[in-house]
């Protein structure tokens, strides 16, 4: 990791350190107003709107190994935050197609667990107008504005759309995540202007869920990371049978594999978000299968480590657990990332 | 970089590869600083990095040079040389440092015992100081080529009476001394890799003694940690190693392949590409760095993917995979994890979780010594070598 993206993390760590501590925040201000609370830190004090849009576009030229060393601290804190779905995912598509929108709050309207490699589903777009329904799409409550794939007579577009309209409508579910609730959008004739058509919008597109999906290892690695720290931490302190519970060997060894596992997802992802753009693929790929799989490991060691106190609501665990279940799905699943893989690395099925 | 090219240069035109004799070449290159270069100027290196090795490396293979044949010397550039470095005096530098790295001398390595294996401490092979000779007996045991080996580096008890620890030394023996007895130790691949060595009366001169007395399990340790092999020098590139052997099984037999052993191989080639990129930044890492507890991560997922990877191959290949390649018993004089059949690649994998550490013994030393975690109970701990159960 270079320095500037060490320090940037530093700073990430020590704000969302003193506005966020945990579930006891969560719980007295909601996730909605937390959010806009950590994104407003995030992004207005600590200046990281257009942290990957161009210097000539008016961002901050950032590099996408500074977006994943962010995205590390906001996965470790687990605060509910757009910067992943917004900042890295829909913010450059927007800025590169022409809008001007920095610092608003964008959303892209797929389903969480859209796979790599295959056809995004699309609305329908004609006469300035877009139409379509997406299923538990991430970032899309609070969204400021929707970039919508689309087709427009066969051809590629993305598409802009406002939100807040009685044609774009956004419903709030109940989501297994907390701390990143997904919804359900059904936009029906919504009025929406063209950012970008053609080749140029598939690569658009392409380009952009690769980069998240890279940044998305990274958050998956900082889960990971806080889970053993915070166990190694608690088996010090609780004692049982006149011992501390982290002398047992049967505890050890699990916590020495969670270790090896965390290192493993922090070098997979760091790599990703370092890599050349011929190699990138197949590390995100890489990364994707390997940084979700750990998180979720690591996130389930922690709470059957905790015992008792890891099923209780207070204890924050919960909130990473859960982080790492959707997490396994989210912009597809390992299984999706090795399919592809396979047929990048020429080992077909 | 072009003062280090220009070395190199200089090196092949005054000992053009064509008409030198291998040993003389690798002897100048050793002179010259381009062995290894991230080691110290005065000790074939030119204190540089390890990536400008790659560099060297990479040139010299162009002008057709010999290389030093790492494979039949593993122990020696991977282990004792690092320990030299670090404990050897000046004159012991001096005399073996050039020839290992030439391969004129092959080491091994005398430390484990029958009743001293992950409790490596507890060896009872003993060492008496006479005048100044040590006068050695003992049995050692899992030697991988002793039977072509000039030195080995051994730890002997020198003061019984001393905590287990504390009690022990480090020497350079010389394996052509008549006390010692090397019998072949076959193995469950059919072959004897390993020996026992019996050591009766062996005489080593005090001037082999590396570091001081009593030091022997410091030097050790800083021997068992630098157990990342040297082979190649430089980062490996990407399916290296047995997931590469079983790629290209897969690749080569498209009639054998099923789902359900698509995924399982392309999740082991994620956990190698993983392992690769982890191991490749240990390799960048400095010089100045020492080895630690946390890079036995690295050793504990080699040996766990290069297991799952060779059992399915065998698995994948079915009725292929049934047969064995041969299992006479021969004397390999170097180390070969991905020779042969699946078969044997399979069984040999099997010694990965055991040979430099078991997989056990290093989650313990992660648990404790990274994460902090509490200590094992140790009966033995504060008494006397010489008190303890046995």
């Amino acid at each position: 990791m270079s320095s500037e993206s060490h320090d940037l993390a530093q700073t990430v760590r020590r704000m969302l350190a003193s506005r966020f501590a945990d579930t006891i925040v969560l719980n007295r201000l909601g996730e909605d107003s937390l959010r806009e609370e950590v994104d407003h830190a995030l992004h207005v004090e600590l200046g990281l709107a257009g942290l990957l849009v161009s210097e000539d576009d008016g961002g901050l030229g950032g590099t996408l190994a500074d977006a994943a060393a962010v995205a590390f601290e906001l996965g470790a804190s687990c605060a509910p935050s757009n910067f992943l779905t917004s900042t890295v995912l829909a913010e450059p598509m927007v800025v590169s197609g022409g809008g001007d929108r920095l610092g608003a709050v964008g959303c892209l309207a797929i389903s969480w667990d859209l796979p790599p490699g295959g056809d995004v589903p699309r609305g329908e777009y004609a006469d300035g107008q877009v139409s379509g329904t997406w299923q538990s799409v991430a970032g899309a409550i609070g969204a400021d504005y929707f970039v919508v794939p689309a087709s427009s007579a066969g051809q590629s577009v993305l598409v802009l759309v406002e939100a807040g309209q009685d044609a774009a409508v956004c419903h709030e579910v109940t989501s297994l995540d907390q701390t990143r609730p997904v919804a359900d959008l059904s936009f029906d004739h919504a009025p929406a202007t063209v950012l970008v058509e053609g080749a140029q919008a598939d690569e658009s597109l392409a380009l952009a869920l690769l980069r998240s999906r890279a940044v998305l290892a990274s958050e998956q690695a900082g889960i990971a990371s806080w889970c053993l720290d915070t166990t190694v931490e608690y088996v010090l302190q609780r004692r049982q049978f006149g011992r501390q519970v982290g002398s047992f060997q049967a505890l050890k060894h699990r916590l020495a594999y969670a270790w090896i596992d965390v290192q493993s997802a922090c070098t997979a992802a760091e790599e990703a978000a370092e890599s050349s753009a011929d190699d990138q693929e197949v590390l995100v790929c890489v990364a994707q299968s390997a940084c979700s799989e750990i998180a979720f490991r690591v996130a389930e060691e922690c709470i059957q480590m905790h015992g008792g106190i890891g099923m209780t609501w207070e204890h924050p665990a919960h909130l990473r657990l859960k982080r790492a279940l959707v997490g396994v799905a989210a912009l597809g699943s390992p299984e999706h990332h090795r399919q592809r893989l396979a047929s990048l690395v020429d080992l077909p099925g | 970089m072009t003062d280090l090219m220009s070395r190199v240069n200089d090196l092949i035109a005054s000992h053009p590869p064509a008409s030198t004799s291998r040993v003389d070449f690798l002897r100048a290159q050793y002179d010259a600083g381009l062995a290894w270069v991230d080691k110290p100027l005065g000790r074939g290196g030119l204190a540089m990095t390890a990536e400008d090795q790659q560099k060297v490396d990479r040139a010299l293979r162009a002008a057709s040079a010999p290389d030093n044949d790492p494979l039949a010397n593993a122990i020696g550039l991977g282990m004792v040389a690092p320990t030299l470095l670090e404990f050897g005096t000046p004159e012991q530098i001096d005399r073996f440092l050039r020839p290992l790295w030439t391969g004129e001398h092959i080491w091994c390595q005398l430390f484990s015992e029958p009743g001293a294996g992950s409790d490596l401490a507890n060896i009872s092979t003993s060492a008496v100081l006479q005048g100044d000779t040590w006068i050695v007996n003992g049995q050692k045991v899992w030697t991988s080529g002793a039977q072509n080996a000039a030195f080995g580096i051994l730890v002997a008890r020198t003061d019984p009476t001393a905590f287990k620890h504390a009690g022990l030394t480090y020497f350079v023996c010389p394996m052509q001394d008549p006390g010692i007895e090397i019998r072949p130790l076959r193995q469950i691949t059919g072959e004897a890799e390993f020996n026992e060595v019996f050591l009766t009366d062996v005489r080593i001169p005090d001037a082999n003694r590396i570091g001081k007395v009593g030091q022997g399990w410091a030097v050790a340790n800083a021997t068992l940690n630098s157990e990342r092999v040297h082979v190649g020098g430089g980062e490996a590139a990407r399916e290296t190693g047995m997931i590469g052997v079983v790629a290209r099984t897969w690749r080569d037999n498209p009639a054998l392949r099923r789902p359900a052993l698509h995924d399982r191989l392309l999740r082991l080639w994620v956990e190698s590409e993983v392992l690769r990129l982890v191991s490749n930044r240990v390799r960048r890492r400095p010089g100045t760095v020492p080895p630690g507890p946390g890079d036995s991560a690295a050793k504990i997922t080699f040996a766990r993917v290069a297991q799952q990877a060779s059992a399915l191959e065998v698995e994948f290949l079915g009725a292929a995979g049934m047969r064995y390649d041969d299992w006479t018993m021969h004397r390999p004089d170097r180390l070969a994890l991905t020779g042969r059949g699946p078969g044997f690649r399979y069984l040999r994998s099997k010694g990965n979780s055991i040979e430099g550490g078991t997989t056990e013994v290093l989650l313990n030393l992660i648990a404790e010594r990274v994460l902090g975690l509490p200590p094992e109970h140790r009966p033995d701990k504060g008494i006397a070598w010489n008190e303890t159960a046995r």
